[in-house]
């Protein structure tokens, strides 16, 4: 077939305009992908550069060869540089402004005309470094402000706003999706002045959004490019910002402190709630249909820094405000999936408490876990992420399981191995020498004639690089079923290395015939801090420029495996 | 790594020599070997609860000790909060939970004990009025200790039974001659207490919100009546690091108010090493407004 | 030579008024946190009765948090000893032992030299009464010594369930894993090192080219963790990795001791039956300053 050249010439313009239009699209669609992909880019390719520092690209002073050669010229090049391994610190000029004359009495410098005011700021160490320049823009002064952060540039702004619309959280906080008109800027300004970023030390930018009488603030981590939570504000009522801590206590007491939620998933039917100082409590626990367990929470962290001395702390976790808890929750909980060798076995409710500065020496990161199993097994387990006041340290935290029903029966094996129901309150210990059955099963706790949970000891098989547990285990009544059902504060010393770890103040020799019963679970986990063998600890690494926390769980629980009489037969 | 186990961060620290102008010294301070420009009172030493005598070094923030003195008694009541002296040298202070409330008896939170100057026994001094509620939402009671030398009295505040959805403080002057109590203030949880003098020969009695981060000011007589209702007159909001510190104490000198400002949400903390960060404010008289001048 | 001097020592306190007092003295010296520099340290401080007179640390610590080069040793049965350091043989009695944790430097761990005249007054202030029948010609810091090695050489513990076997008590409550553990080990050689009455004598053959001393296994399930170097939390642990370079300098290999599971719990067995505290009901053993 003969194709004239007219015929060729609108084929090939049919063509430019369709690669025109996919490609205007994309640009669109993507316009938020861009300026994150190519900030991350830069990100990566300034820690190469030979001093690691995003430069200001839109200003009037100074351009960006001149920055940089500006900056070889500093005496602190600690600034830009670890000082031990000489890895890159990823910094930022944030802004270059002429110096006014009330700055120069603040910075201490006595330049007289055309002098500029440079300020940057560094993302691993969270300070910032003002640089006075001279009127042959030389470096006049160097002055290092730790844990202050600058006034954020217009391309940070920007930034901030474009990650708050496109966040499906603020999505469903305002009602719909947000457009840069949504009067963002103004409320951008203001919030950039007086916003600071406490929890995790980063750069944090408050864009908001009003709603009628309302507005929206939205905390933007600049660090991490990510949105780190959100709050409502009466308009006019303060007209103040909101720090990303305050919003996230908020949340929490708003959304999950006291109030309940619920869960239904994979044949377990449950509801949780934040307690004021007993963590995360799961309640109401149903398997198929069926109501198995009253609560599970985790009552007291004690962990001790010396047996002799008995110094260390007893603390609890809790709600992030009004409450007894000593280290707090900082975001809701979440639920994931259990999978392994790539089937889906159950399911985790997690719940994390932090205290402020983690991993500096002397803070506090806990996690619980809720194993949730198909199979009807679960696993309340507990662990530290580091990193404590000491390196020879030894964790306790409490658990306390309520039974529901009237029905149990707890056996355990004694001396000689033999299975012995208990008839009375008491404790235990496991130890080497404990006579555990198949499995590493310590105990089974009879729920009634047709079922039993087996609760198997944690010796480092049930996959989470624990060292095993150690554990004393109580088992009491539920004295009417209110005992130890409501908060309880903290219950137990910290640094005893016998069985009296708090749960011993519930027995008091009561029979456990026709009660329901409370099985309580304390496991000693002895944290190293030592290089190559750290456990229970965490510490700062140099990634990217900035510092991140590298950690060495533990974890502590037993499993308690669901054995249905019925069907193993 | 241990090492900052063992010199504790004296953020609760009352050095002999840099005290209010009219605190006197305590006469146990010399007995017990003690030189009082170079001893400190601490509250917060790590590994020991109560009442601490150190003595420090002669150079501003040098902290390391190398003695250290506590009576028995000192240590009754678990830890404890701010500390601050009268005339006499008699020394102040309240038990104030920490971690958790295992050494604090609960019936003591809203009573307030002395050290004697001489015989350096702590005992009770004075039980605020009202019961003491006990509360797993709020395990605080007494919080702000400051004895005023304008006015010669004892403030005090305390939060016992205030919960998150009810602001129920108070805060009361004491007379330490003859323990008369004067409630002041009802309805506000404060933290941090100051008396600044003003024009005309008048008084502002500050005082910093646990809530919030404010600071009211109520206008008092010499003799801390209340002659006006009180205002919010400073905002440490969006200051310094954390951008919502509590003023936990507050320090008039040289015409300057020093805000030592740490976060605060009534729960109890767990042991890291507390932040604080101090906000300067001066009094601008021409409009009687504060304004703020730096940090450090 | 070791028996002799600290025979020699006996002798020289021959009087029985003083060899009465003595004991007494060093009890209170032990447990007195004045008998360090800073007055925060005391004997008691790394060696706590109730873990058999050791700290549960990996390696001790001194007042200043700084970390010690070894794990803290139990006190319990000393007389036995042949050597009384982990490490230096020339260490031969326990008075000369004492000089490492009075008088070491590097680091610091009582510092009882840096102020040695105040501390001496001090204590003579104290205990006057006691010091002037144990040393009445001059009270210094050989006399605190003596005083603390009379003290520690009345602490034993011999009363563990292994203890009332040999003498045939109570034979029908042992477990019969009990039994097996003894056999165990015996079978695998373990007295080559850990002989004798108390677990600590060394084979002549053996003693000749230790490096490190063995430690006694009495009340070894006390006094966690394992090894000069604290480097194990658990018994069991301990068991399957003890390392052979420990003992002999010309090897660096390790004993793994490798035996099937139900042996390995028999010996455990054998060894948790070597735990006696029946010595804390005697005030002897016990911090008498809070008594």
């Amino acid at each position: 077939m003969r194709i004239d050249l007219w015929t060729m010439l609108k084929y090939l313009l049919a063509l430019f305009y369709l690669l025109l239009l996919i490609s205007c699209g994309e640009e669109k669609a993507d316009g938020t992908k861009d300026m994150i992909s190519e900030r991350k880019q830069r990100i990566q390719k300034v820690l190469k550069a030979e001093i690691p520092v995003l430069l200001l690209a839109d200003n009037d002073f100074l351009k960006e060869t001149e920055q940089m050669e500006l900056l070889g010229q500093l005496k602190n090049q600690d600034f830009f540089f670890d000082p031990k391994s000489r890895d890159p610190l990823l910094s930022e000029v944030l802004s270059i402004t002429s110096l006014r004359p009330s700055e120069r009495s603040d910075l201490h410098v006595s330049c007289r005309e055309n002098c500029l005011r440079m300020e940057l700021y560094n993302y691993a160490l969270n300070g910032t470094l003002i640089l006075t320049l001279d009127a042959e823009r030389k470096v006049h002064s160097e002055n290092f402000y730790p844990q202050m952060q600058g006034d954020l540039n217009q391309e940070l702004a920007n930034l901030a706003i474009e990650i708050a619309i496109r966040d499906s959280l603020v999505h469903s906080e305002y009602g719909r999706t947000l457009t840069r008109d949504d009067g963002v800027m103004q409320g951008t300004k203001t919030a950039l002045n007086r916003t600071k970023c406490q929890r995790s030390r980063h750069l944090c930018a408050a864009p908001t959004f009003v709603k009628g009488e309302k507005a929206l603030w939205v905390i933007v981590d600049l660090t991490d490019l990510e949105v780190a939570g959100t709050a409502w504000t009466q308009v006019g009522r303060t007209g103040m910002p909101v720090t990303e801590r305050s919003a996230q206590n908020e949340r929490m007491m708003r959304e999950y402190c006291d109030r309940s939620s619920s869960l239904v998933k994979d044949g377990w039917r449950l509801e949780y709630a934040m307690t004021r100082s007993d963590g995360l409590k799961v309640y109401n626990i149903h398997y198929k249909g069926q109501p198995v367990v009253k609560s599970i929470k985790t009552v007291d962290w004690h962990v001790s820094y010396s047996d002799v001395k008995g110094f260390g702390y007893s603390d609890a976790i809790g709600c992030p405000e009004f409450s007894m808890a000593a280290v707090v929750a900082v975001e809701p909980p979440v639920v994931k999936e259990i999978v392994e060798n790539g089937d889906t076995l159950g399911f985790s409710l997690v719940q994390k408490y932090h205290s402020d500065d983690w991993p500096i020496p002397c803070s506090y990161n806990y996690e619980q876990r809720f194993h949730f199993f198909r199979d009807g097994s679960f696993r309340p387990a507990v662990g530290s992420l580091g990193r404590g006041c000491g390196t020879d340290g030894t964790y306790r935290p409490v658990t306390r399981i309520a039974f529901e029903g009237t029905d149990q029966l707890f056996k355990a094996p004694d001396l000689r191995g033999n299975w012995t129901t208990w008839k009375e309150e008491g404790w235990s210990k496991e130890s080497e020498l404990y006579p555990y059955k198949e499995d590493k099963c310590m105990a089974e706790m009879q729920i009634d004639d047709n079922a039993s949970y087996r609760i198997i000891s944690n010796q480092g098989q049930l996959g989470d690089n624990s060292r095993g547990d150690q554990a004393w285990f109580y088992v009491t009544t539920q004295k009417n079923g209110i005992e130890g059902e409501g908060d309880l504060p903290t219950i137990g010393p910290c640094c005893n290395t016998d069985y009296r770890q708090g749960p011993e103040k519930f027995i008091n020799g009561e029979g456990l015939k026709g009660q329901g019963l409370v099985y309580w679970y304390v496991p000693d986990m002895k944290n190293d801090g030592r290089p190559g063998q750290e456990y229970c600890w965490a510490e700062s690494i140099l990634i990217n420029g900035k510092y991140v926390p590298k950690v060495y769980p533990c974890f502590s629980g037993p499993l308690l495996k669901y054995i249905n009489y019925k069907t193993a037969l | 790594m241990r090492l900052f186990l063992w010199t504790g961060l004296l953020m609760t620290y009352s050095v002999f020599s840099h005290a209010q102008p009219c605190a006197g010294v305590p006469k146990f301070l010399e007995a017990r070997g003690f030189e009082p420009g170079q001893a400190a009172l601490s509250t917060s030493e790590r590994r020991q609860m109560g009442l601490v005598l150190l003595s420090v070094g002669s150079k501003e923030g040098e902290n390391a000790s190398s003695k250290s003195y506590a009576h028995p008694s000192w240590d009754d009541q678990g830890y404890l909060s701010s500390i601050t002296r009268d005339r006499q040298g008699h020394i102040y202070v309240a038990p104030k939970p920490n971690v958790n409330m295992l050494h604090t008896p609960r019936e003591n939170l809203n009573t307030i004990f002395r050290v004697h100057a001489q015989n350096e026994t702590m005992a009770p001094f004075q039980k605020l009025p009202g019961e003491v509620q006990i509360s797993n939402e709020n395990p605080y009671g007494i919080l702000g200790l400051h004895y005023d030398c304008l006015t010669d009295h004892l403030l005090v505040s305390t939060v016992n039974g205030s919960t998150q959805q009810e602001e129920d403080g108070k805060v009361y002057a004491i007379n330490t001659n003859t323990r008369e109590v004067m409630p002041l203030v009802n309805h506000l949880d404060i933290l941090g207490l100051a008396v600044v003098p003003i024009d005309g020969g008048q008084f502002q009695l500050l005082l910093a919100s646990a809530r919030e981060s404010l600071v009211f000011a109520l206008p008092v007589d010499i003799e801390l009546r209340v002659i006006g209702p009180a205002q919010p007159v400073i905002s440490l909001e969006g200051l310094g690091p954390r951008g919502d510190d509590r003023g936990r104490k507050m320090e008039y000198v040289n015409n300057q108010l020093i805000i030592y400002g740490t976060p605060f949400y009534f729960n109890l903390s767990a042991p890291t090493i507390p932040p604080e960060t101090q906000y300067i404010f001066s009094r601008d008289e021409s409009s009687g407004k504060w304004v703020f001048l730096s940090l450090r | 030579m070791i028996i002799s001097v600290f025979f020699l020592l006996h002798l020289a306190e021959r009087d029985d008024s003083i060899y009465y007092e003595s004991p007494r003295l060093g009890h209170f010296l032990f447990f007195d946190q004045e008998l360090s520099h800073d007055g925060k340290t005391s004997c008691a401080s790394c060696h706590d009765p109730r873990y058999a007179f050791t700290d549960r640390y990996r390696q001790s610590f001194n007042a200043y948090g700084d970390p010690l080069a070894t794990n803290s040793s139990s006190l319990l049965n000393l007389e036995n000893f042949q050597y009384w350091s982990w490490r230096d043989t020339t260490v031969s009695s326990l008075h000369n032992q004492m000089k490492r944790p009075l008088f070491s430097q590097h680091p610091i761990e009582m510092g009882f030299n840096l102020d040695s005249i105040k501390i001496l007054s001090n204590l003579y202030d104290k205990y006057s009464f006691l010091i002037e029948g144990m040393c009445s010609d001059e009270w210094n810091s050989d006399c605190v010594r003596k005083a603390i090695s009379f003290y520690l050489a009345e602490l034993k513990s011999r009363n563990s369930d292994y203890d009332k076997w040999l003498d045939h008590l109570h034979c029908d409550k042992w477990l019969p894993s009990f039994e097996k553990g003894i056999h165990v080990f015996f079978e695998n050689g373990c007295q080559s090192c850990h002989g004798g009455r108390d677990f600590n004598e060394q084979e002549a053959a053996v003693s000749k080219v230790f490096t490190i001393r063995p430690p006694s296994l009495r009340n070894v399930v006390l006094t966690r963790p394992y090894f000069y170097d604290g480097r194990t939390a658990s018994l069991s642990a301990a068991l399957r990795n003890h390392p052979k370079h420990l003992w002999r300098a010309d090897s660096s290999e390790s004993i793994e001791i490798q035996l099937p599971q139900e042996k390995m719990q028999d010996l455990l067995t054998f060894l948790h039956a070597l735990t006696d505290t029946s010595y804390l009901d005697n005030p002897l053993y016990l911090n008498p300053h809070e008594n």
